[in-house]
């Protein structure tokens, strides 16, 4: 409708919180007047870390995680194992692994292919990777995305697209997940942790 | 309306799923009886959902839903048949994933299933075996059950005979055209008289049938084109998935021989 007509401070801050995932309008609402009654501070805290998140915030030019500074502090730690990059669909997975212990380099793909919503090749960070892997210091790449049937489909189509250049491509493991019970498994879950299966150690 | 029981149990494949909320999911399934429809899975993303495993894409399963306002809910779910090759081979998944995307989009919801149901059975079944041939078969089927058959044997747009010129295909008159009707200008292709048989034979034959034929490459890819100016008629769009396929089949072809699987 019209744009140019200024309108009223709360009714636009509704408009704008309306837009955040999960929110509807009533929690809109009561957002906003939540933010009416805190103290000024509180508030403007909140606008600053905004503004000061996407100012600083970017993509790192390698590894495509979220980072302040280029390239990135997993891309420019030296301690690092550089010949391994795990792959993965979003920067929040980035910090599942550094909680699991991995210790190599990271790629944010920042999406899956999802060809029935139309998320094709084209939209993911694939080129990014290729030139990563293309750089030869790369012996293998893990992909990390999640076991659905768009993460399967991600994984399946990088392995097929970095099989010329002579990287390992691997796949994280899939099976039971800690804590099931057995005789509540999928059956296609059960074979693949049959599948999988490893020696124990005697 | 209060007759209608809460719970109803159905035999369902799932084609498609859409994460929906926190933690929720929608997803299309096609039955016999109660044909297609979108219902809702609650708490399915969470990693201790028991439905998980029995609701992924290309799971044939037993399920049982509670009536909704908006979408039915699965209440229990357990998997009859699932394709293991469809979750993990890149080339039969995408064209998998074309195949469900036209089932959802050519058949309509909530009407009776049964002939389209089989007919997806079928597909997945045998490109869960690596038959991609399977595909243009399905086409020509679906095209069939949602009532636009090719018209292969008279006029598509006159009713006359098609006379000896080379088949030519007019996907907005639903199929080949005779020589007078072909000069007003619609747009179409020329077919092989193989490529025409072909057609025929999915018509006609039964799906193994049908794969056991000696099918020329250049005549399945002529049929194919000319299929899908067909749906792509009938949707008004390209289908999403077909472009992803066409992608995935152009890196399989580049794949260097001696890696290929089983080989």
């Amino acid at each position: 409708m019209a744009h140019d007509v200024p309108r009223d401070p709360v009714e636009e801050l509704i408009e704008q919180l309306r837009k955040l995932p999960g929110v509807g309008p009533r929690s809109a609402q009561r957002i906003a007047f939540h933010l009416l009654h805190v103290p000024k501070e509180d508030a403007e805290a909140l606008a600053t870390a905004i503004i000061e998140m996407r100012r600083r915030v970017r993509l790192c030019s390698q590894c495509c995680h979220i980072t302040e500074a280029d390239p990135c502090r997993f891309c420019s730690d030296p301690r690092r194992d550089r010949s391994t990059i795990c792959v993965v669909e979003q920067p929040l997975d980035v910090f599942a692994l550094e909680r699991a212990g991995y210790r190599g380099l990271y790629h944010v793909l920042h999406g899956v292919l999802n060809p029935l919503e139309g998320v094709g090749p084209e939209q993911l960070r694939l080129q990014e990777l290729l030139r990563r892997v293309q750089g030869g210091e790369v012996r293998e790449v893990i992909m990390a995305t999640n076991p659905s049937l768009e993460g399967e489909a991600t994984a399946m189509y990088v392995a097929r697209l970095l099989e010329p250049y002579g990287v390992r491509v691997t796949r994280l493991a899939r099976g039971i997940p800690a804590g099931a019970d057995l005789d509540f498994l999928d059956d296609a879950t059960l074979t693949r942790a049959l599948e999988g299966r490893h020696a124990l150690e005697g | 309306m209060t007759e209608r029981p809460r719970l109803y149990a159905a035999e369902g494949l799932v084609l498609r799923r859409r994460p929906i909320g926190e933690a929720d999911a929608l997803f299309s399934v096609l039955t016999a009886a109660h044909g297609r429809f979108v219902a809702v899975a609650r708490g399915i993303r969470k990693p201790r959902s028991r439905m998980r495993g029995h609701l992924e894409p290309f799971t044939y399963s037993r399920l049982l839903l509670a009536r909704g306002r908006t979408f039915d809910v699965f209440t229990q779910v357990e998997t009859i048949r699932s394709f293991p090759r469809l979750q993990r081979d890149l080339v039969p998944q995408a064209a998998a994933l074309y195949a469900a995307e036209l089932i959802e989009r050519m058949i309509p919801e909530r009407e009776p299933a049964n002939e389209p149901l089989e007919l997806a059975l079928a597909v997945l079944e045998a490109l869960d075996e690596g038959e991609l041939g399977a595909l243009r078969w399905f086409e020509v089927r679906l095209l069939q059950q949602a009532g636009f058959g090719l018209q292969l044997d008279a006029c598509a747009r006159c009713g006359g005979e098609l006379g000896g010129a080379p088949p030519f295909f007019a996907a907005e008159a639903g199929g080949l055209l005779c020589e007078r009707c072909r000069r007003l200008g619609m747009a179409g292709l020329l077919l092989s008289d193989e490529a025409v048989r072909v057609a025929r034979a999915a018509e006609r034959r039964s799906l193994r049938q049908y794969l056991a034929l000696r099918r020329p490459a250049e005549a399945e890819a002529q049929l194919g084109r000319a299929l899908h100016a067909a749906y792509r008629h009938h949707l008004e769009a390209e289908p999403a998935t077909l472009r992803y396929l066409e992608d995935v089949l152009v890196l399989e072809q580049r794949r260097p021989r001696a890696s290929a699987p089983g080989v």
